[in-house]
């Protein structure tokens, strides 16, 4: 876990990352619950790099996934919303 | 639905923006204000109309308040990535929309320069402004050790919130020269004009102290390592060689303006190797030049931080009130000269603000393997043995390298690159890379469904 959410009073919800379920809390990025959830990488480079969300304010474009079938989303730009699904963009 | 037309668009809602917005509707026009986050505020205020937190700087609030209650349409998640004619589109929730707008200010902000280290790349290191975005957008903190490393208060600031919030830091790895530290405290702008903001950086070493949070100073040579995710950042403190075991590692140093849109709009920017970064070319201190009824305003024409950013996008939109007919020269002069001398006052503190945000962690100082353009994986050593072949001029190093080809379209290494040809090469041709149209990467089929709807896209979503 690289992150933890400091106030768990908010709502809950649930996204799925990959088929696994996880849970997120109302008001968080996709990344944010990403990152609390264990999830450490997001994409893969060409050459195989693991990458995770480095700026957190939509410049890098790590972050960026499938979201609701939408490739390339940028996952710290888009709030969880309750049964999200999100995927790692597949390397061709 | 009919295409929505607007007096002025406003890209972005931190404080250049929402002053632009609130100053524009004062003079009638109908305003739409486009912003890529999920609530207004920008990167300095970010959160202040949700989460309620005391701690912003006291100008912040009055500002957002009277922002959301000017009458301006506030265009949350979108994307802006082109302007054709009247007609700028935006991406929003993975559709293309459009509205139609007879004038567009831009305050787009700045951003955080790369830091070129090696192990940048590593899962779970970011940058401070990301965690600073974290705490105060979505209320996460680092769960397990972390260390902040770079330059500037920001840092400091930073470790303070975190630290309040429960989340203490293992240590700041401050790279700042030990002469230089003391002045930039003192001189930043911020802290001259503003005496609460004063004291509160004063307070800030005192803070961090009081948290028992290790400072190393002088740090040089970072390097951070580990197999798929970070686990130890290993550095110079003062000559001597110090490592340590952390789950996450967030970088700063410093910011520049952030003149994506612009460029991929068409204006262009020259390369000022005093502050190591782009500055846009202008008319005057709002319009921006080649480009017709566009003005931009606050930290993406020069960083002065968020403050004169709200005066900036004020003169702004009183220009673009003027140009587009809504004020008579007279009272538009009246407003105007008032605003545009508190400014002036405030700009006698420039090479201050130079002195605080020149960077550390450039790339032409940086080891062979740290990467300097993240997307498409070239190193620092690849661009140096390309400088030391003779390629020269960012466009041939660009084409030679894939530099700046990747996702992110060169918005993290062009400034890099920039100053490693400034570094190496005086008189080398800096030309800003134009940007590929769209700014922002955007899936064919939303590119297909813009051009076929286009004129009733944005009704159905
Ligand atoms: S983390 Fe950088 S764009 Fe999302």
């Amino acid at each position: 876990m690289l992150l933890r959410q400091l106030d768990e009073s908010r709502a809950r919800l649930t996204i799925t990352v990959d088929d696994r379920p996880l849970q997120a809390f109302a008001g968080e990025t996709i990344a944010a619950c990403l990152l609390s959830n264990g999830v450490t990488f997001t994409r893969l480079t060409p050459g195989g790099a693991r990458r995770a969300p480095y700026c957190l304010m939509g410049a890098c474009f790590e972050c960026t996934m499938t979201v609701d079938g939408r490739t390339n989303v940028q996952t710290c730009l888009r709030l969880a919303e309750d049964g999200m699904v999100v995927e790692r963009t597949r390397t061709p | 639905m009919s295409l929505r037309h607007f007096n002025l668009a406003i890209v972005g809602a931190g404080p250049a923006g929402m002053a632009a917005a609130v100053e524009a509707r004062r003079h009638n026009l109908s305003v739409a204000v486009l912003d890529d986050q999920p609530a207004a505020g920008g990167q300095i205020l970010r959160g202040i109309t949700t989460s309620g937190r005391p701690d912003y700087e006291k100008w912040g609030g009055p500002l957002a308040e009277a922002f959301e209650s000017c009458g301006a349409e506030h265009i949350r998640g979108a994307a802006v990535w082109g302007r054709e004619d009247s007609l700028l589109l935006y991406s929003r929730q993975g559709r293309t929309e459009s509205i139609e707008a007879d004038g567009v200010i831009l305050a787009t902000g700045s951003m955080e320069r790369p830091c070129v280290v090696p192990g940048n790349t590593l899962p779970g290191v970011v940058t401070v402004g990301a965690l600073q975005s974290l705490l105060k957008g979505s209320g996460c903190v680092p769960a397990g050790d972390f260390v902040l490393a770079g330059n500037g208060p920001l840092l400091l600031l930073c470790a303070v919130q975190l630290a309040d919030a429960g989340a203490k830091a293992s240590a700041i790895v401050q790279t700042t020269p030990g002469s230089r530290f003391r002045s930039s405290l003192w001189k930043a702008p911020g802290l001259l004009f503003d005496p609460a903001l004063l004291v509160k950086g004063l307070g800030l070493m005192a803070r961090i102290r009081r948290h028992g949070i290790a400072v190393y100073g002088e740090a040089g040579n970072i390097r951070i390592e580990g197999a798929d995710r970070v686990s130890t950042i290993r550095f110079e403190s003062k000559g001597r060689k110090a490592e340590l075991l952390v789950e996450m590692v967030a970088l700063h140093d410093g910011v520049v303006p952030n003149d994506n849109l612009a460029i991929s709009f068409g204006a262009q920017a020259r390369w000022n190797e005093n502050l190591a970064c782009y500055q846009l070319l202008m008319d005057s201190d709002t319009k921006v030049a080649a480009l017709e009824n566009v003005w931009a305003a606050g930290d993406m024409v020069a960083i002065y931080g968020g403050y004169q950013a709200s005066i900036t996008g004020r003169l702004a939109a009183l220009d673009a009130c003027l140009d587009l007919g809504f004020l008579s020269p007279a009272y538009y002069r009246s407003i105007r000269e008032p605003l545009a001398s508190k400014r002036r006052r405030l700009l006698v503190a420039r090479h201050f603000v130079d002195a605080y945000y020149a960077p550390t962690l450039l790339p032409a100082t940086a080891a062979d393997d740290a990467l300097l353009c993240r997307c498409e994986e070239v190193s620092v050593g690849a661009i140096r043995d390309r400088i030391a072949q003779g390629v020269d001029g960012t466009r041939a190093i660009k084409a030679a390298t894939r530099c700046g080809m990747g996702p992110c379209q060169g918005r993290q290494c062009t400034v890099s690159l920039a100053s490693m040809l400034g570094h190496d090469r005086p008189r080398s041709s800096f030309a800003r890379p134009s940007l590929r149209f769209p700014a922002r990467p955007i899936t064919v089929a939303e590119l297909a469904q813009s051009h076929q709807g286009i004129s009733h896209t944005g009704s159905d979503s």
